[in-house]
């Protein structure tokens, strides 16, 4: 189905020296369109290289990636960041915003690739998100005049403002106190209702779990469960 | 990247004016912009013969007055003599001059260190060099003998009054140089009325370039060779300072190669802003790769942002050196004020100046543009490699840069 990702036999290996440390070793997984996916495990587990290979920010050593039926492992540099262009989302757990641009021209900047969209659409959709994401009269703020919540909200606006397909969150709420982050997953929650965008991050805060349709459990870099939430 | 920019064309307009101000100060001071000679003084005139004069002045007369831009003409006679004063004596060239016409063509009156020029009326009277007097103990109002062969080739002595000591910034003048007038000259040399060479003073404007400058006397020198007879030789400045002018070039491309050298360094300071602003960046641009951007695109921005600095840079560079051009040619860099006597304590010649008083730059539009595009060419290149650098790095590890 359109939308959908499919990881076969996925293996990261990196060297340190002589010694072979694997990161992901056989991972095989799908994950359909508008699913709200929680990646769970302890440090070192594989989640964020998991993440950064289903983004296309890593290549596996071993396995393929398909999305959209396509195989991403033939895909030439050029046509992975234009894969992540049209498709991904990521949200960062350090949020990395561009200090230098205001929070309108940080919502504003997967915008200036996009040359189908008109720039009143381009407006709209910009104020919309700044109004479904509470920053209304932030916009001319920057990152360093905003809390961390806040910081993290810029930055869900920023990964959603050209409906992509997926957004990938790599502990988003790793850097905020309980209550920002509990704000922060149920706005998550919510653009993936009311968008249908898929939504895949890790975590390994127990508190999230209650939000996830499926909890995918690593250890050492393999899939220990893979539950589907009622 | 201004101030390499300011540097480079200021030190380039004060190289060119100081090579201006030579060449004036020794046409000035030595040859004139246009010297005739007979043909067979030509032939031999290293050795300054009295009897091989110019045959008809009139006819040069004739000629300059249908030319214009002559300002004026004068004729002098050179010649070897011996200077007796005391008991010492020193064997030298002396110069005849004709002091009511000299003035208007050279500028040795206004090199007057002590005393009176010269008059045409006034017999056995002589103007001696600084050094020369220096060396020989002359003072003004002393009596000093000149020797020397007749035009018939009789030695003959005469003693003369010193009205005046020059001092000018030749050391050739200053050294090895006596002048006297026609009037005297007669009666030491026999000379008849002859003279063996005529100067010709072609005004040089405030703002003309040497090489504008040359290519209007040529013209002008042209027109003499080609309305004389072949008993004269007609040389233009630039033919009489060939060697100088050769060092000239030669010494121009040295102090292009050091103004250079402050570009270069200023092309350093950019590099260096280049690779922190990419460094200071890799995270961003791990952000930016991360939502799409591709790595040529990432490398564009910076070699625009480069292309941007290039030309903001040259602009105010070039700002900065036409108010420092300005300022250097219209004001001029008076060296008296700055390193003048009452503060150095050192004369003009003990500091080793070539050229003395006021130094005024020339306009070169060459060394501006060569300056532009040097400026955003350096700019830009600067820009590749670290984008270049930036763009072949993996998200991951951008985004892992601290």
């Amino acid at each position: 189905m359109k939308g959908d990702i499919i990881l076969k036999n996925i293996s990261k290996v990196y060297h340190k020296g002589k010694i072979k440390i694997f990161a992901l070793k056989n991972i095989n997984l799908e994950i359909k369109k508008g699913e709200f996916v929680v990646i769970m495990g302890p440090s070192g587990s594989g989640k964020t290289t998991l993440l950064n290979i289903i983004g296309c920010l890593d290549i596996p050593t071993e396995g393929e990636v398909i999305f959209n039926g396509k195989v991403l492992k033939s895909f030439s540099e050029d046509q992975l960041a234009e894969y992540r262009r049209q498709n991904i989302g990521f949200i960062f757990q350090s949020f990395n915003l561009i200090p230098v641009l205001t929070v309108k021209e940080n919502i504003e900047l997967p915008l200036i690739l996009e040359k189908n969209f008109s720039s009143q659409y381009k407006e709209e959709r910009i104020k919309e998100l700044i109004e479904k994401l509470g920053l209304s009269g932030m916009e001319n703020r920057f990152p360093s005049e905003l809390s961390g919540g806040q910081e993290q909200r810029v930055a869900i606006a920023r990964a959603l403002v050209k409906k992509p397909i997926v957004v990938l969150a790599d502990e988003p709420t790793a850097n905020l106190d309980s209550q920002t982050a509990l704000e922060v997953i149920k706005i998550m929650k919510e653009m993936n209702e009311i968008e249908k965008t898929t939504f895949i991050f890790s975590t390994h805060d127990p508190k999230i779990e209650k939000f996830a349709k499926r909890i995918i459990t690593l250890k050492d870099g393999m899939i220990e469960s893979d539950i589907m939430v009622s | 990247m201004a101030v390499g920019f300011m540097s480079f064309v200021f030190f380039d307009s004060l190289f060119l004016g100081i090579d201006k101000m030579l060449v004036e100060q020794l046409m000035k001071l030595q040859d004139s912009s246009i010297v005739i000679y007979s043909k067979e003084y030509d032939e031999d005139k290293k050795s300054y013969p009295l009897d091989r004069p110019i045959k008809d002045i009139n006819e040069i007369l004739k000629i300059s007055s249908s030319i214009k831009n002559i300002e004026a003409l004068t004729p002098r006679t050179q010649f070897l003599c011996e200077v007796i004063y005391l008991g010492k004596s020193k064997h030298i060239i002396a110069t005849v001059i004709e002091p009511k016409t000299d003035v208007q063509v050279f500028d040795l009156h206004k090199n007057l260190k002590e005393g009176k020029f010269l008059d045409d009326t006034s017999a056995l009277e002589i103007l001696v060099g600084s050094a020369l007097a220096e060396e020989l103990n002359i003072k003004v109002k002393d009596t000093i003998t000149l020797s020397a062969y007749t035009k018939y080739k009789m030695l003959n002595a005469l003693d003369f009054v010193v009205c005046g000591i020059l001092e000018t910034s030749v050391p050739l003048i200053n050294e090895s140089t006596v002048v006297i007038n026609f009037k005297s000259a007669e009666k030491l040399l026999d000379l008849e009325g002859d003279v063996n060479s005529i100067h010709i003073k072609v005004p040089w404007n405030k703002r003309e370039s040497i090489s504008g400058y040359f290519n209007k006397v040529s013209k002008i020198a042209k027109q003499f060779k080609e309305g004389l007879s072949d008993d004269y030789k007609v040389y233009t400045f630039k033919d009489l300072y060939q060697e100088f002018m050769l060092l000239m070039k030669q010494k121009r491309i040295s102090s292009f190669i050091i103004v250079f050298f402050i570009l270069l360094i200023s092309a350093v300071g950019i590099v260096n802003t280049m690779l922190m602003a990419v460094y200071e960046r890799v995270k961003e641009i791990g952000i930016m790769m991360a939502m799409g951007f591709k790595p040529k695109q990432v490398r564009n921005l910076f070699l625009l942002e480069g292309l941007i600095i290039g030309l903001f840079g040259s602009a105010l560079g070039a700002f900065l050196g036409l108010l420092s051009n300005l300022w250097l040619i219209y004001k001029g860099w008076n060296l008296e004020i700055m390193y003048g006597e009452k503060i150095t304590g050192l004369k003009a010649s003990q500091l080793g100046m070539p050229v003395w008083g006021v130094i005024y730059g020339e306009w070169n539009i060459y060394a501006f543009v060569f300056c532009f595009c040097f400026c955003i060419l350096i700019a830009v290149i600067s820009a590749y490699f670290p984008s270049r650098f930036a763009s072949k790095l993996t998200v991951t590890d951008c985004l892992k840069f601290i």
